[in-house]
């Protein structure tokens, strides 16, 4: 029964279309199908319900080495070409921190306003796993260096937009694992790979051989905790792409879900509206992007909630369940056998992490502007929220848009040519802006041009060398024969027609009154 | 101080010992930990509480810079790994 009513519920889901950019527009613009805005008002079904939904964040940092030793922390390395005994955890061997990850923790808390730990430890958090060399992981378990923190989102306007803040319960730092191989292809999913294991079995019980490379291993992370705050797959979704957005913005890590440096799992539960104890909390992993992060979540919501209403909450259990992303739908590892016990115990081979609160200090005071902040001074400069969310999405896109404010450009039409024509070229040439050829003062004098009135908007775009335009009048009077004899013979009225279809093989970009005289020309009537 | 379950610790220490053994080292488990528990006599009503064993030595805060640095004997460490297929480590088969 519960069953049936998931499968009608898959097919609410069907997937929808992913437009690209070569901008990294926001992850909710991904979802700005016409199928995904039905999905913004909550159905009448959940309405008795609440969900309660919390995010745990690996960010991967961009520091040159890794966290314990000098091996160099390098994607796309041959594998275990970037080992030493510390990292493939040989005996003997002992771990020495990287001061610039101490450095990225700091600014992170501090962007993520929490409190910093002045004094906080590392400790061992034990299991066995192939990928793991110590059989411990070097993590912070119950003094983290920074805590109690939160952060702003603002809704998509699609999906009704809106303000939010969420509770970050704690950041710390630990170490990556390694990356395991099968012969079947496959992996360690992101997370704590304690339920995994019975994953692998019960996948690749025909894989014999796994092999193993270490170039990960001892990479730094930083886990990030969220207060279980968010409602829906949503605000789940934003809250990850803002951490992005912030760890990109602070300079501390390339902070992409595509290439792995930003890895989420998300823990739902619900429960009947009004009621305070939590329910059964379910564990949902291998989202890929943020996108995938909210149809997992919509998706888990409402098969709890279905078996709620079928009476069946008690098939509700807590375990790990994976997003399938090619069924939109979150299925069962195998239940977890009780809580793991990783033993944890404090690192002997390293010293308590003290901090210098002169050294805060001066990281505080050079934080750049975060994401939030530069939304929050877009919208008092006038500009719509939707104009807002596009352009400060990518620090470099809205440093781009400010150098262009600072040469004296109109900010409105400033913003449409950075968000309209620019945007649409950098999509079709696959370049960042930082490569785009128009500067900040080139653009902003031709805003000021536009706006004086000296050259009208399209202008800037359009095709006005009359050799050009003469090539295509004669192609497109070629690619008509039949029209041109019928014109020839007295179907004067044709002229239009030709005229239309230069514009169309422009998309339009053509100047009219040029365009009109060299098709009067090549006519034979001028 | 619960006795340990010698079984429980066997299982996550990933060792194997015989029903002779285990018996054996069950005591000698709850001997050590009470030779610890010892500690607890010990006054701590005007001590703050440390986060870690060990005294701060002021100018050395056990940090290294982020600089690339490569162990001498990084090709015969790799080389003198048991198993590899390639370039890549071969464990065996993962199991429950």
């Amino acid at each position: 029964m519960a069953v049936g009513s998931c499968e009608s519920i898959v097919l609410l889901y069907s997937q929808p279309r992913i437009p690209r950019s070569a901008l990294q527009i926001r992850c909710s613009s991904s979802l700005a199908s016409k199928q995904a805005s039905s999905s913004s008002k909550i159905p009448s079904a959940l309405q008795d319900f609440e969900a309660v939904i919390g995010v745990e964040t690996h960010v991967q940092l961009g520091t040159a080495t890794k966290a314990f030793c000098g091996c160099l922390s390098q994607y796309g390395a041959q594998p275990n070409s970037n080992v030493c005994p510390v990292c493939m955890g040989l005996p003997g061997a002992l771990p020495v921190l990287n001061e610039r990850v101490v450095d990225f923790a700091v600014k992170l808390g501090l962007a993520l306003n929490c409190d910093l730990s002045l004094r906080s430890k590392f400790d061992r958090k034990q299991y066995f796993y192939a990928d793991l060399p110590k059989g411990y992981q070097i993590s912070q378990f119950d003094i983290p260096i920074a805590r109690h923190g939160s952060i702003e989102v603002d809704l998509p306007v699609e999906y009704g937009g809106g303000h939010r803040k969420f509770g970050i319960t704690r950041v710390h730092i630990e170490e990556d694992a390694g990356k395991l191989v099968h012969a079947g292809g496959g992996g360690r999913l992101s997370g704590s790979p304690y339920s995994l294991v019975t994953f692998f079995f019960s996948s690749c019980c025909f894989s014999l051989l796994v092999f193993v490379d270490l170039n990960r291993a001892g990479v730094p992370l930083l886990e990030i905790v969220s207060e279980p705050d968010m409602r829906t797959g949503i605000e789940a979704a934003e809250y990850a792409a803002e951490v992005a957005r912030v760890v990109k913005c602070l300079g501390i890590g390339s902070g992409s879900m595509a290439e792995g440096s930003l890895r989420c799992d998300v823990n739902v539960s619900v429960r009947p509206r009004g009621q305070a104890a939590f329910g059964t909390k379910v564990e949902i992993k291998n989202m890929n992007s943020c996108a995938a992060m909210h149809r997992a979540i919509d998706f888990e919501i409402l098969r709890q909630v279905a078996l709620h209403k079928e009476g069946l909450e008690s098939k509700i259990v807590q375990e790990t369940r994976l997003w399938e992303e090619g069924s939109q739908r979150t299925v069962t590892m195998r239940a977890k056998e009780g809580l793991a016990d990783y033993r944890y115990f404090p690192e002997p081979d390293l010293l308590e992490l003290v901090l210098k609160q002169e050294q805060v200090d001066s990281i505080n005071e050079a934080l750049p502007e975060l994401p939030n902040e530069t939304r929050r001074r877009y919208e008092a400069l006038g500009l719509s929220m939707q104009d807002v969310l596009v352009l400060a999405d990518d620090k470099s896109v809205s440093e781009y848009f400010d150098s262009t404010l600072e040469q004296g450009a109109d900010m409105k039409m400033a913003a449409n040519w950075i968000m309209g024509d620019i945007t649409a070229y950098l999509k079709t040439e696959k370049l960042s802006i930082s490569d785009v050829k128009i500067s900040p003062s080139v653009l902003a004098e031709l805003v000021s041009l536009i706006k004086d009135g000296t050259i009208s908007g399209k202008i800037g775009k359009e095709i006005s060398d009359e050799a050009e335009i003469a090539s295509l009048v004669d192609k497109v009077l070629l690619e008509n024969p039949k029209q041109l004899e019928a014109f020839k013979k007295g179907k004067t009225k044709l002229q239009g027609f030709f005229e239309g279809q230069v514009m169309r093989s422009t998309n339009g970009r053509v100047n009219p009154i040029l365009m009109k005289k060299v098709v009067a020309q090549k006519l034979g009537l001028s | 101080v619960k006795p340990p379950n010698v079984g429980e610790l066997c299982e996550k220490a990933r060792l194997s010992l015989t029903p002779d053994e285990a018996a054996e080292i069950g005591p000698q488990i709850s001997r050590v930990v009470d030779w610890f528990g010892q500690l607890q006599e010990v006054e701590l009503d005007n001590v703050d509480p440390a986060i870690r064993v060990g005294h701060e030595v002021e100018s050395q805060r056990g940090l290294r810079r982020d600089e690339h640095l490569d162990f001498t004997e990084k090709d015969s460490m790799v080389a003198s790994v048991g198993e590899k297929e390639g370039v890549f480590i071969k464990v065996p088969k993962i199991l429950n």
